[in-house]
């Protein structure tokens, strides 16, 4: 993101005059509210307390009277906003971007955009009538931008927030160049006031930089040296009263520039300079350059290709770059930490859909948890972090072009499995009851249980098939037979101990919550598909909802966003597509305005409480259940095309180009007319599974030897295109 | 899932008896020239941890940028107990790490500076809203815990005899276990136990050890 000089189009030079206008001719009218006589002395600053209460507070609200000014010309203020209705009880939206420090959560009732510890908030009137409930969204396809508007009878009013970086030592921290404007509905002229409050605020538990020393907060002064307001935050003294008129064609504008973090607070004066239309520009014109890379999805439903373009900006924007290194962190607002289990489902999801530096980089960063006998761990208790480290470096170099694996991931996967291999071997020694098991674990989470987890064991063969398939690639094919040969032993090993469950346990030793039993089949590959039919796991997602698809974490009141998307994978690889479209589904319909998703939120409440959307291991589900519904190449055997699709794609055709996949690139289209469905693809030196459009049979002609099934056709390697004749039964 | 946060506990839970023991006792004598008096500090440490680090620890601020070590070894520790003391132990660890550069040779500041590493990546402070770790990123506070593995090996492998080489497999046992590692740390424990099969601490730990491994409980 921008720093520098930005770009100053025709557009935001139309802008950029009223900055510096002075204010006495300016048709609105600003007061310092309260202010004491001491605060209004020119470049006064007002120091806090480091524990001063709630008093953390920096000052990094800058706001610049804009003045009236008429709607962009060409501009998107009034079209549709993209994104859908937020269903939940708060309505959030999150200004990311990719490897900052920090980040916004702009919510509305009250409307505020909220670094943590202090918020900036808006209450406003026109006419007489409070500002309205509004709703967040973006104006335009791949824009980072977020807007806010609300309609009320006398004004429509309206809020955008651009992400603009500022470097500071060796992290990246986030700005806001934020734009309030509002317009009468009618000719007639309508009186506004807007009061902007710069105060304490807690709305996120993790804010950046929390421990910054000597908090500083203040308005600035005006570009044209009036003071605007300047004070600290105790007895509303943060406030800045603005005032004016409008009518219809006669917007007023009021520009704010507010950082996410107290370490960015010194660039605010530079950034001001720049008009908020043109750090608008400049964060569409960089964020689509991010994506350049990218598979390029071609669908004609908007609400699915737009849901794509907004979990690729939580993935990404849930990162954090640090003296040049990447970190994934899961979530930016309730932990900004990293879990393993996360970060390798995040670097996968990007990896599928061809962003892979940063995946790239992601997995790379993995390798910190690594200890000196060669465990992985980011958090105490959770032994799945081993395996799920070696998945993550296979799921990404094993899809990247052209890619040499970095010596130090090969020899990590090695150092990992030997752990593996030697935890399992003191288990089997010393707990003949769980003999061959990695021993127990307690991750204090997700499970929420002490025992010998069967995540634990799903996720290390999981780590040692993608350790195998790692080192083949790097021509050391003794080393992937042992560990290929290891895996095998530990499936079968597995195998013979579900023969005396009922279900694939979450706990081998005692209750447990399901979470990574759940992961079975899909994506670790610990069990067949035979088992996996027999696993009583699928119930888990099959019920009538709500939520239909979704698994209940706890209590049927929980519904989580991501725990069950494995399972809607295995029913599509069980040739059951009902489950996956529900899981889409409900997946869809459990977004922010802009596209994030919670981890989990109560049904009844529609509550997410303190853990905050967008999670990242939210958003990598939904990627990962299109990508490999569209394109699966998990398991790195088969090309399977079209598993999970919805029958009004086929009607209108769909294409995904530049597909990351084990066997390079892959473009895929697919069509039906009529009873003809037609399937283009490139070649790859595997079998190719096509299955049909959903809720169809295939109609075998004379002479047709192509083997398959009622629903599914098998083409061999080297095949690009083939041809079904199906229809409804 | 929401992340449950863990609590503050620290190696020192478990204080170990016999010579670490003992009553608590002022720092003196002269760090280089009499291995005794780094016992007597050692063991005050033990004592201090054992009362102060219960739990919650106070705000910790990052270190200053005038902090750091003086280049007096004597100072140093005497500044990193001080600092375990306030349970500052983020703070504590240049100094730990500063008196066991000066005398690389002394089994037991080894010891303690791997225990503080580790109780520095778990230390917790409350920011107002929400329990936190003290250092705030997972990679930084696994590479304290790395460092501290090593410094409590490095600590076993210079011991003079068992009566120092116990408690370092004792404290890299408590890190493991500490760690969600129950097979490392037992191996951990049979390894004190090699060298002290004796000591009860280390028949107590092997005995739970081994049963939560048995059970998976």
């Amino acid at each position: 993101m921008h720093s520098g000089d930005p770009h100053v189009g025709p557009r935001s030079r139309a802008l950029m005059p009223l900055i510096r206008v002075p204010m006495s001719p300016n048709p609105l009218r600003m007061r310092a509210a309260g202010v004491p006589p001491a605060a209004r002395a020119p470049r006064s600053v007002w120091r806090l307390t480091p524990r001063g209460a709630c008093a953390m507070l920096l000052a990094c609200a800058l706001p610049l009277l804009s003045g009236c000014a008429s709607p962009r010309e060409g501009g998107r203020t009034h079209t549709p906003l993209l994104g859908p209705e937020d269903p939940f009880a708060v309505k959030t939206s999150a200004l990311l971007w990719p490897g900052a420090a920090s980040a916004l959560l702009v919510s509305d009732g009250p409307l505020s955009a909220s670094a943590g510890s202090y918020a900036l908030t808006w209450r406003a009137s026109a006419g007489g009538e409070e500002l309205p409930a509004g709703r967040f969204g973006r104006e335009a396809e791949r824009s980072p931008n977020v807007v806010w508007r609300a309609e009320g009878a006398r004004a429509r009013w309206r809020l955008e927030l651009a992400p603009v970086t500022v470097r500071v030592g060796d992290e990246t921290h986030l700005v806001a160049s934020i734009e309030l404007s509002v317009e009468g509905r009618s000719g007639a002229r309508v009186p506004v006031e807007v009061v902007a409050t710069l105060g304490p605020d807690s709305a996120f538990p993790v804010p950046a930089s929390e421990h910054e020393p000597a908090p500083v907060r203040r308005w600035r002064r005006g570009a044209a040296g009036d003071p605007i307001a300047l004070g600290p935050a105790e007895a509303n003294l943060g406030e800045l009263r603005l005032t004016g008129a409008t009518a219809r064609g006669r917007p007023l504008r009021w520009r704010f520039v507010l950082a996410a973090s107290p370490r960015a607070a010194g660039a605010l004066r530079k950034l001001a300079r720049t008009s908020h239309a043109s750090h608008v520009a400049v964060a569409d014109r960089e964020w689509v350059a991010m994506l350049a890379p990218a598979a390029r999805f071609q669908i004609a439903d908007s609400t699915l290709r737009q849901a794509v373009d907004e979990a690729l900006l939580v993935l990404l924007g849930s990162s954090e770059r640090t003296a040049g290194e990447l970190r994934a962190i899961g979530n930016p607002f309730q932990y900004r930490d990293t879990w393993i289990r996360d970060a390798a489902r995040q670097a996968s999801a990007l990896a599928q859909w061809g962003l892979h530096e940063p995946a790239r980089e992601m997995v790379a960063d993995l390798v910190r948890f690594q200890d000196e006998a060669g465990g992985f761990m980011s958090q105490p208790g959770q032994l799945d972090g081993s395996g799920q480290a070696m998945w993550a470096f296979e799921e990404v170099h094993g899809r990247a072009p052209r890619s040499g694996v970095p010596p130090a991931l090969v020899e990590a996967t090695l150092r990992a499995w030997r752990w593996c291999e030697g935890r399992r071997a003191l288990v089997r020694e010393r707990a003949p009851d769980f003999a061959g098991l990695m021993p127990p674990g307690d991750p204090r989470d997700n499970e929420l249980a002490v025992g010998y987890l069967f995540g634990s064991d799903a996720w290390t063969i999981a780590g040692y098939r993608a350790g195998a398939a790692l080192l083949a690639r790097v021509g050391e094919p003794a080393a992937a037979d042992s560990l290929r040969r290891a895996a095998a032993d530990y499936q079968a090993l597995l195998a013979t101990r579900l023969v005396r469950e009922r279900r694939v346990p979450a706990s081998w030793s005692g209750p447990a919550r399901d979470w990574g039993n759940l992961a079975a089949h899909f994506p670790t590959g610990a069990v067949s598909a035979r088992t996996l039919a027999d696993a009583r796991l699928l119930p888990v997602i099959e019920h009538a909802g709500p939520g239909a698809g979704l698994a209940h974490y706890g209590t049927t009141d929980s519904l989580h966003l991501y725990l069950g998307a494995d399972l809607a994978m295995d029913a599509l690889l069980l040739g059951q597509p009902g489950p996956w479209q529900s899981t889409l589904a409900s997946m869809l319909a459990a977004r922010t305005g802009t596209g994030g998703h919670p981890e989990l939120y109560c049904h009844s409440t529609r509550a997410f409480g303190w853990n905050l959307p967008p999670h990242a291991t939210s958003a990598a589900a939904l990627l990962t259940l299109v990508r490999q519904g569209l394109v699966f190449d998990a398991f790195g055997d088969t090309l399977r095309l079209t598993l999970g699709t919805l029958p009004a794609w086929w009607d209108e055709g769909v294409s995904l180009e530049r597909a990351a996949t084990r066997w390079g690139p892959l473009d895929v289209s697919f069509r039906r007319e009529g009873e003809r469905a037609t399937w283009r693809w490139s070649p790859v030196p595997v079998p190719t599974l096509l299955r049909l459009p959903p809720g169809t049979r295939r109609v075998v002609e004379p002479g047709d030897g192509t083997p398959g099934g009622a629903t599914w056709i098998v083409v061999p390697p080297g095949h690009d295109r083939a041809e079904v004749t199906c229809r409804v039964p | 899932m929401p992340r449950p946060l863990m609590g503050a506990q620290t190696i020192a839970d478990e204080p170990i008896p016999g010579r670490f023991g003992g009553a608590r006792r002022h720092v003196r004598g002269d760090l280089r020239r009499r291995p005794e008096s780094i016992c007597d500090l050692l063991s005050t440490t033990l004592v201090v941890w054992a009362v102060l680090l219960s739990g919650c620890s106070g705000p910790a601020a990052p270190p200053g940028p005038a902090e750091r070590p003086s280049g007096d070894p004597r100072a140093d520790f005497a500044r990193a107990v001080a600092l375990q003391r306030e349970g500052q132990h983020s703070r504590s660890v240049p100094y730990f790490r500063a008196a066991a550069a000066a005398d690389p040779g002394v089994a037991q500041l080894h010891v303690e500076l791997g225990k503080a590493l580790h109780n520095a990546s778990i230390q917790m402070d409350f920011s107002g809203r929400a329990v936190r770790f003290v250092v705030a990123r997972s990679q930084d506070r696994a590479r304290l815990r790395h460092e501290a593995l090593a410094a409590l090996e490095r600590g076993a492998a210079l011991a003079a005899g068992p009566d120092e080489r116990w408690p370092a497999w004792f404290a890299h046992a408590r890190v493991l276990e500490m760690s969600g590692d129950v097979a490392g740390a037992l191996v951990s424990v049979e390894r004190g136990l090699e060298s002290a099969p004796g000591e009860r601490p280390l028949q107590r730990a092997h005995a739970r050890l081994a049963d939560r491994l048995r059970t998976g409980r």
